[in-house]
């Protein structure tokens, strides 16, 4: 293991590997302080970039940008009172606050430390983790790869979003999505209404683009948003004073430790994990009263859970081959475009790219750190970035990187009715995380089932006869069948 | 616009503004359960013979199981908006609407005339009105993210990264 981790250093930090990572973290924080634009829709837009170079830049170049992402949110967060990113929603509620006090560059400086310190707790606990999972999950057949796939599908469905009816339609239509093209087992072509370029089913790219940033591009021409924003003065003092730092030490850690776990749950992702580290850390403080009002707590607990959570979530995907959540579910998507093959024996195969992913972790962590602390008056001035000259070039670009991996115009047609999908789902409050899952873990859940049942010849016992995949299985029925209950006393109580 | 006793309000009641926002999840649940009802019908023409090993589900298993699924869900959907508690809500503004439309129609006639003529060409007829539909109205900005777009593209994947695009008018 230490071979390994030694090989993935010397490869992470060559020149142009860590010129990558300097790019993702500039990347990420503008795609993270604009509001409605997030780490997931700057990997998708980076996505068709990548098949064009090799995979450890372009790998690291993705988990920078997903990191900085996490901490660019929270600029606009405690600047604007408008959470650049889902996750960045509970550093809101103290964050500005403190903004609204003049003490916004206290506040960014307590963001970008806990940011860096749960980047880098996550980044370790990565590299502890994953191996051993890696080793376990070799034992891992088709019943159980298709019962934690469906485990990945049945939290995502319930934990994004409102409407638990709505998160579950969000993933039947990803899963709709999975099966176009030619039946893997029979090949019997499914819903290609004989369109030669669906035969091998919808490709990723296009989907990505079009769900994650095509559909932004129209929320932001709805909104009319022009981005030119009063910016708040940057006075005082940037990071905490030494007692101020002693005091957040309790609440990074705790931050970080939540988020990694969170992350590691296939579904659940930063927005959750910053959440429920806020909470947590509101029911540890001696003054919860003061949560809300601007206490640097506030601010500290979610941001370092959120990126710690990064590196919880490229535990089940380097591990297992399964995302974590919608960003790594993109970043699923680079390794199979790189004619790579997600899952246990990613680790064997490539241990070069595998190890510099795990230590590029917490050196994305640090890049970010002082990127994030020394731009941080070019960072806040992103906010008031003209959009309607930003917006078109970034169009622009999508068409470009759809067009540009296969040299189709169907993958554009593509983008625009994903777009359109995404744009309408949307609106109507049907979250989209789920449909992104779906269409990753889709192939992985039916591809299992029916190799599952190939094996016991068509006897469904086998699912109930493996002890790990009837345990997932059980889970996976429960937290579907849980908010029905829910809702249900929550009618009863109503009444 | 009249205003009567504070309940009429930019041409709606807040009754008329509830009743909208229950009707969208039975509207929404009827589309989805109609589409459920396509995927069902679409995998009639599946082959029903056993050629695959056995026990392995036919092709049209889970296209089956998801339209039987988005068909249950959409009954819900539909059960939960006529029962739900009505919510607040904005009323639509069409004409920001109409902007998101236009953007699409755009990138359809871009799609269509885009390969026939030249890439370098008909994108910046794409750029430059999306910046105008969303507000810009310096010239000067427009053109230079026109330029810059076009340098960006022929330089780094053009040349850059061999991405070749359609040049049918020249070709």
């Amino acid at each position: 293991m230490l071979e390994n981790i030694t090989l993935g250093f010397q490869h992470a930090i060559l020149p142009f590997n860590l010129l990558m990572i300097f790019t993702g973290v500039c990347l990420g924080i503008v795609f993270g302080v604009l509001p409605g634009l997030q780490s997931a829709s700057g990997l998708a837009i980076l996505l068709p970039i990548t098949f064009f170079m090799e995979p450890i830049p372009a790998f690291l170049m993705m988990v920078a940008l997903y990191m900085a992402a996490e901490y660019g949110g929270s600029i606009s967060s405690i600047a604007l009172g408008i959470p650049g990113t889902p996750p960045a929603v509970p550093t809101t509620w103290d964050g500005f606050p403190l903004c609204q006090k003049g003490l916004a560059k206290k506040a960014l400086g307590v963001s970008i430390t806990s940011s860096a310190i749960g980047g880098i707790i996550g980044g370790i606990i990565l590299i502890a983790a994953v191996v051993p999972l890696a080793e376990f999950a070799l034992r891992f057949g088709p019943t159980e790869y298709f019962a934690v796939a469906l485990l990945g599908l049945s939290l995502v469905a319930n934990l994004t979003g409102k409407s638990a009816i709505k998160g579950m339609i969000s993933v039947l239509i990803g899963l709709l999505v999975v099966v176009v093209g030619i039946d893997i087992f029979t090949g019997y072509p499914r819903f290609t209404f004989g369109i030669p370029q669906l035969l091998e089913g919808v490709p990723l790219v296009p989907a990505f683009i079009g769900l994650f940033a095509i559909s932004k591009i129209f929320q932001y021409i709805e909104e009319e948003r022009t981005g030119i924003q009063k910016i708040p003065e940057m006075r005082g003092s940037q990071f905490p004073s030494l007692k101020e730092f002693k005091g957040l030490i309790v609440t990074i850690l705790r931050g970080s430790g939540i988020g990694t776990l969170i992350g590691i749950i296939p579904g659940a992702g930063a927005t959750i994990a910053s959440l429920i580290a806020y909470t947590e850390e509101k029911r540890a403080s001696k003054h919860p009263e003061k949560f809300g009002t601007g206490v640097l707590e506030g601010v500290s607990a979610p941001e370092s859970a959120n990126n710690a959570a990064v590196g919880g979530a490229l535990v089940p995907l380097l591990a297992l081959g399964i995302p974590g959540s919608g960003s790594t579910a993109v970043m699923m998507g680079g390794l199979m475009l790189q004619g790579l093959r997600p899952g246990p024996l990613l680790m064997p195969e490539h241990p070069d790219l595998v190890f510099s992913i795990l230590v590029g972790v917490p050196i994305a962590a640090l890049f970010m750190f002082v990127v994030g602390t020394l731009g941080i008056r070019l960072w806040v001035k992103v906010i008031s970035m003209r959009l309607p000259i930003l917006i078109p070039f970034v169009l622009g670009l999508c068409i470009v990187g759809a067009y540009g991996v296969a040299g189709s115009i169907f993958d554009v047609v593509l983008i625009l009715f994903f777009g359109i999908l995404g744009y309408l789902l949307e609106k109507f409050g049907f979250p989209l995380a789920p449909v992104i899952l779906a269409i990753v873990l889709g192939s992985i859940v039916e591809s299992n089932f029916r190799r599952a049942l190939a094996i016991s010849g068509g006897s469904y016992m086998i699912f109930l006869t493996h002890p790990i995949s009837l345990a997932v299985i059980i889970l996976a029925i429960a937290s579907f069948i849980i908010p029905f209950i829910r809702m249900r006393r929550k009618r009863e109580v109503s009444l | 616009m009249s205003i009567r006793g504070g309940e009429r309000r930019h041409g709606a009641s807040q009754r008329e503004i509830m009743r909208r926002v229950k009707k969208t999840d039975v509207i929404i649940g009827a589309i989805t359960l109609g589409l459920a009802i396509a995927v069902y019908i679409g995998t009639l023409s599946f082959p029903t013979e056993q050629f695959a090993s056995p026990g392995v589900p036919r092709p049209s298993f889970l296209p089956r199981i998801l339209a039987g699924g988005l068909g249950l869900l959409s009954i819900l959907l539909i059960i939960s908006g006529i029962t739900a508690k009505p919510e607040a809500s904005q009323l639509t503004n069409w004409r920001q609407v109409a902007k998101v439309v236009g953007v699409m129609a755009l990138i359809t006639a871009y799609i269509i005339v885009m390969p026939r003529i030249d890439f370098f060409i008909v994108t910046p007829f794409l750029i430059a009105p999306v910046a105008v539909i969303m507000g810009e109205r310096n010239w000067k900005w427009i053109l230079a993210i026109v330029v810059l777009f076009t340098l960006v593209t022929y330089f780094a994947f053009f040349k850059g990264l061999g991405v070749f695009f359609p040049t049918e008018l020249f070709y």
